[in-house]
């Protein structure tokens, strides 16, 4: 066989060999957060969790967060929202919402999941709609986002947070997490 | 007159016994041998009286070779009888070949093989000729070339021959022929893997000593694992043999060679240049990912010098919900001068970065609660980027016929950024555990060797004086992240790293059947460590004399029966990351090895090779997985015993089959009342298969169907949560042709559902209670796994579970190569 026939050969031979791959997608599944709040809410999220995944910047009403990696999953996702405070204000939220989203969201391989948050897709936000149950607020405050409730209580049905001394008032928000972020390793 | 047929009408097959002929070296040697192989050949008168009765024959032959190669005498072992022997005794006289070599310089040895006397064939086509080399049978033989060495004796070199028979996607399936050595991949391919090797658990490559050329592998300090070992950036084509040593007997080595050695040898050139390509996917997982190869080896005339060129890209994703896409080029270049026939000047390059995203280590509960799937990942932003580019100049200078100089030195650079995420949301509920370990380094060092061999009265002294030297320089860094984004540095060191070593080995052999090795090294190793971050630095040195010795006797040597009786003993060591000799509690810098063993090797009816070795290994300290920050420590001293049992058969010319089994005792050699055992040693490792090669068609067709698994092992010391075992199944498939070769091998044939590397780790998931928050009532770890303790009873300080990485469903790899010359 002459060279330029078998190299011929090989090249039809190594296309079919690469055909498949074509057909092959491994782009990461990735999520991203959308605050669908109206703009005049003044309401931004503060931090999100779906699944795996935590969205840790702020986004501001109308904006959307930067692209995740995750994986597929079907879960809730949790959100804090910070009501009337904007990431470009700078300091930190005066008050903390702990909402969930009022369905599973799933995602499949290669997709990307827009979480939505807004009063039509989460609830919890007294403001808007029904308040969260005991259940998912204790999970939210105590295991989802413990750092932004260290120190204090955060009642679901007046999405009121006081500290745990009593003295009443707005507390909490990641100034008051501080100190705790790092304990218990 | 004896009619004279042409080769092609009796067809001789010349089988060297590869690693027999090694084993059955005058002195039974536990150094590495480089077998003897065939250069010329002649063709035998075929004898009258059985050409007239149209008979066939097949005739064992043994051959004792002088160091020159020249065959000094030939005996009959398997006689045909009609002539045949005689026949094939008198042209074997007149064979010659390239002698064998112990370290590189030429020995006496004795080897076997068959004479085959066929009948001319009828009228038919015949196969074009293959690619010739020396040692290799012609085309249309059909024998099983890769007969691979037993190890009872703890050193055995094994040929790339045996590595074809096996499904090979990269270098770690090559050293899976070291027999014992269970290998496992560990988050996603960029990462060194898991090696199982005599009890270890050989997190990275702790107490396993990897080289190629002589080149260390193994990293010392490294900011992942001491004595982390990555062979990812060794394309495995030009791997063309694997040295390999078991235990901590031999003088040459030192640092990490505790439970073994091995040292892979690269080619000085190919017979043809060639392209390939390859596929890899598991069908219903992940996504498919590909490879390129060329190889390019020019030839030069009559000039004294040869080259190599290899480069290689690829794209791997694996079976996982997070794509892999591990992006990775490598290349290998080599140029070899010959200034005369006793000396040879080779110079290596190599160069390899990849990058890739992990899926980290599982664990147990939450797969089992449906957070994640089986391929799933917690943290999908694990992963890295790692690069190492090397060069190598090596000389080899036979000043005599009877001795040997060796030097060698390089110098490498590498990188290396890692993150992971062990505990997941333990430390830091709210951003996540995620860190960076960051290594930056350059090393350079050399060896160097003398070795003469001479003789008094009947007795051979074979004397090696060596030397060697190595630096390391490193930077390295841990971060804690999140994103892959830089959150708090918590580790910032400069590390100076040098080790010296002087090495002799003197072997004494009194008579043809009994050898002793006795020598020993001596090990320096001065170090300084500056903490940016905290006040632990500062400037150490320590030392270790380490003597070896090793007796072989060879009680019996028949034709068809041979039996070799091993003991060996000696001292060794692995180093400990010495940032740990400034912490508190301090380490000792190096951690010293003593290892005893006794072993047996048996050919019987020149086809069935049987082996054992009952071996014991105190270490003085053990580095242990560290969770919190992906790093190890060391522990208390421990003691491992073990029995390693090893068996091939040849049931025809062309089929083999071989079976390795070995049993492990591991425990703390002070009673500390964990009757478990040590965390992750293993237990019982087993491997075995059938490989053959036959022709077919026009061309030559290769298989294996093998299998390799380890047994369920104690996860924690105290034995309370286990590491369950697997057994793995792979086929192996190919055909060489003279223009083109295709390979298709499938890896977990059975698509078992196992797990491959695993830790006993203590994490939180998020949805878990705080840490020190009450344990809800009803709460569980789920099984086979624990509330971790804490200071409070009755609060929640995180699970200890088996955190794992799961092994690769069925897995098709097909690869087709193209020969251009």
């Amino acid at each position: 066989m002459r060279f330029d026939t078998r190299l011929r050969t090989s090249l039809v031979a190594l296309a079919t060999l690469l055909a498949p791959l074509a057909g092959c997608d491994d782009t990461p599944t990735t999520a991203v957060v959308t605050n669908a709040y109206a703009p005049a809410a003044a309401t931004s999220v503060f931090e999100v969790w779906w699944s795996t995944t935590l969205f840790p910047r702020p986004v501001a009403a109308g904006a959307t967060s930067e692209t995740e990696r995750t994986v597929p999953a079907s879960d809730f996702a949790y959100a804090l929202l910070a009501p009337g405070w904007s990431p470009e204000s700078g300091g930190a939220p005066p008050r903390l919402v702990a909402v969930r989203s009022a369905d599973p969201l799933s995602v499949a391989a290669h997709d990307r999941l827009r979480i939505v948050v807004s009063p039509d897709t989460f609830v919890g936000d007294c403001a808007t709609g029904p308040p969260l149950d005991e259940d998912d607020a204790q999970l939210i405050v105590e295991r989802i986002f413990p750092g932004a409730f260290a120190g204090a209580s955060y009642d679901p049905a007046t999405c009121r947070t006081t500290p745990a001394s009593g003295d009443g008032g707005d507390a909490g928000g990641p100034d008051a997490s501080a100190d705790a972020d790092q304990d218990g390793g | 007159m004896p009619r004279r047929l042409s080769p092609l009408a009796a067809l001789v097959a010349a089988a060297l016994a590869v690693g027999g002929a090694a084993a059955r070296a005058q002195a039974p040697a536990p150094e590495p041998v480089e077998p003897p192989s065939l250069k010329e050949r002649g063709t035998a008168v075929y004898p009258p009286e059985a050409l007239a009765r149209r008979l066939e024959g097949a005739v064992g032959l043994e051959a004792d070779l002088d160091a020159t190669g020249r065959v000094v005498d030939v005996r009959v072992i398997t006689p045909a009888g009609h002539g045949f022997d005689e026949a094939a005794v008198e042209v074997a006289r007149h064979f010659s070949f390239e002698p064998a070599r112990r370290r590189g310089v030429p020995v006496a040895s004795t080897v076997r093989f068959s004479y085959e006397f066929h009948l001319p064939p009828p009228p038919q086509p015949l196969p074009p000729a293959l690619p010739e080399r020396a040692g290799a049978a012609p085309v249309g033989t059909t024998i099983v070339l890769g007969q691979r060495p037993l190890s009872a004796a703890s050193s055995f070199s094994v040929q790339d021959r045996d590595f074809q028979l096996r499904p090979i996607g990269s270098v770690q399936d090559i050293l899976r022929v070291t027999p014992g050595l269970v290998m496992v991949q560990h988050s996603g391919g960029g990462k060194a893997n898991q090696y199982f090797l005599r009890g270890f658990d050989a997190d990275h490559g702790t107490d396993l000593a990897l080289s190629i050329d002589g080149v260390p592998i193994n990293l010392v300090s490294h900011a992942h694992g001491q004595g982390f070992a990555d062979t990812n950036f060794i394309i495995p084509e030009v791997v063309e043999r694997v040295e390999i040593t078991k235990g901590p007997y031999f003088p040459s080595q030192g640092d990490f060679a505790t439970a073994g050695a091995v040292n892979m040898v690269s080619r000085e050139a190919f017979e043809h240049s060639s392209v390939a390509l390859g596929l890899v996917d598991s069908p219903g997982h992940g996504a498919a990912g590909y490879r390129g190869l060329a190889i390019a080896s020019p030839r030069f005339g009559d000039a004294p010098i040869s080259a190599t060129f290899a480069a290689e890209v690829g794209r791997t994703n694996g079976p996982f919900d997070n794509p892999e896409g591990w992006d990775r080029y490598k290349l290998f270049n080599k140029l070899t001068f010959h200034p005369s026939g006793a000396s040879t000047l080779s110079l290596t390059e190599m160069s390899y970065a990849g990058n890739w995203h992990g899926s980290g280590q599982l664990p147990a509960r939450a797969v089992a609660e449906g957070l994640v799937g089986r391929f799933g990942s917690i943290d999908p932003d694990e992963g890295g980027d790692t690069a190492r580019h090397q060069l190598a100049l090596a000389y080899r200078l036979h000043p005599t016929d009877t001795s040997e100089l060796r030097v060698m030195a390089y110098v490498a650079t590498y990188r290396f950024d890692l993150f992971s995420n062990f505990t997941l949301f333990l430390r830091d509920p709210d951003d996540g555990d995620e860190i960076e370990q960051v290594d930056r380094r350059t090393f350079y060092g050399g060896k160097a060797s003398y070795r003469i061999v001479h003789t008094l009265g009947r007795v051979s002294f074979d004397t090696t004086l060596g030397a060697d030297a190595r630096s390391d320089d490193i930077h390295e860094e841990l971060w804690d992240t999140l994103h892959r984004e830089r959150l708090a540095a918590v580790r910032s060191s400069d590390v100076h790293e040098t080790f010296m070593g002087a090495s002799l080995n003197e072997e004494i052999a009194p008579a043809r059947w009994l050898r002793a090795d006795v020598g020993g090294r001596v090990d320096l190793l001065s170090f300084s460590v500056d903490d940016r971050l905290a006040s632990a630095s500062g400037v150490d040195a320590a030392h270790q004399l380490s003597p070896k010795a090793s007796l072989v006797v060879t009680p019996l040597d028949r034709p068809r029966a041979t039996l070799d009786l091993y003991a060996n003993y000696g001292h060794g060591f692995h180093s400990n990351d010495v940032r740990g000799v400034f912490a508190t509690p301090a380490v000792t810098p190096l951690a010293r090895a003593k290892g005893e063993e006794l072993g047996a090797r048996a050919r019987l009816f020149d086809r069935w090779d049987l082996a054992a070795a009952l071996w014991r290994l105190d270490l003085a300290s053990e580095t242990v997985w560290n969770g919190d920050d992906g790093t190890t420590a060391v522990s208390d001293p421990t003691t491992r015993q073990g029995i390693e049992l090893e068996t091939r058969y040849e049931p025809t010319p062309w089929l083999a089959a071989d079976l390795e089994l070995t049993f492990t005792k591991s425990r703390f050699s002070t009673d500390r009342e964990n009757g478990g055992g040590l965390a992750l040693a293993p237990r019982q490792t087993w491997a075995g298969g059938l490989s053959g090669r036959h022709a077919l068609g026009p061309g030559v067709a290769r298989g294996g169907l093998r299998f390799y698994g380890i047994g369920d092992r104690p996860a924690t010391d105290d034995g309370a949560l286990t590491a369950p075992g697997f057994t793995q199944l792979d086929l192996h498939l190919g055909w060489r042709h003279r223009w083109f070769d295709v390979a298709f091998d499938v890896e977990n044939l059975l698509d078992g559902t196992f797990r491959s590397a695993q830790f006993a780790t203590v994490s939180r998931l998020r949805t878990e209670p705080a840490v020190g928050a009450p344990v809800p009532a009803g709460f569980s770890c789920g099984s086979n796994a624990r509330l971790a303790p804490g200071p409070t009873a009755g609060r929640f300080y995180g699970c200890e579970d088996v955190d794992y990485t799961p092994a690769y469903p069925l897995t098709i790899r097909l690869l087709a190569t193209l020969y251009l010359d």
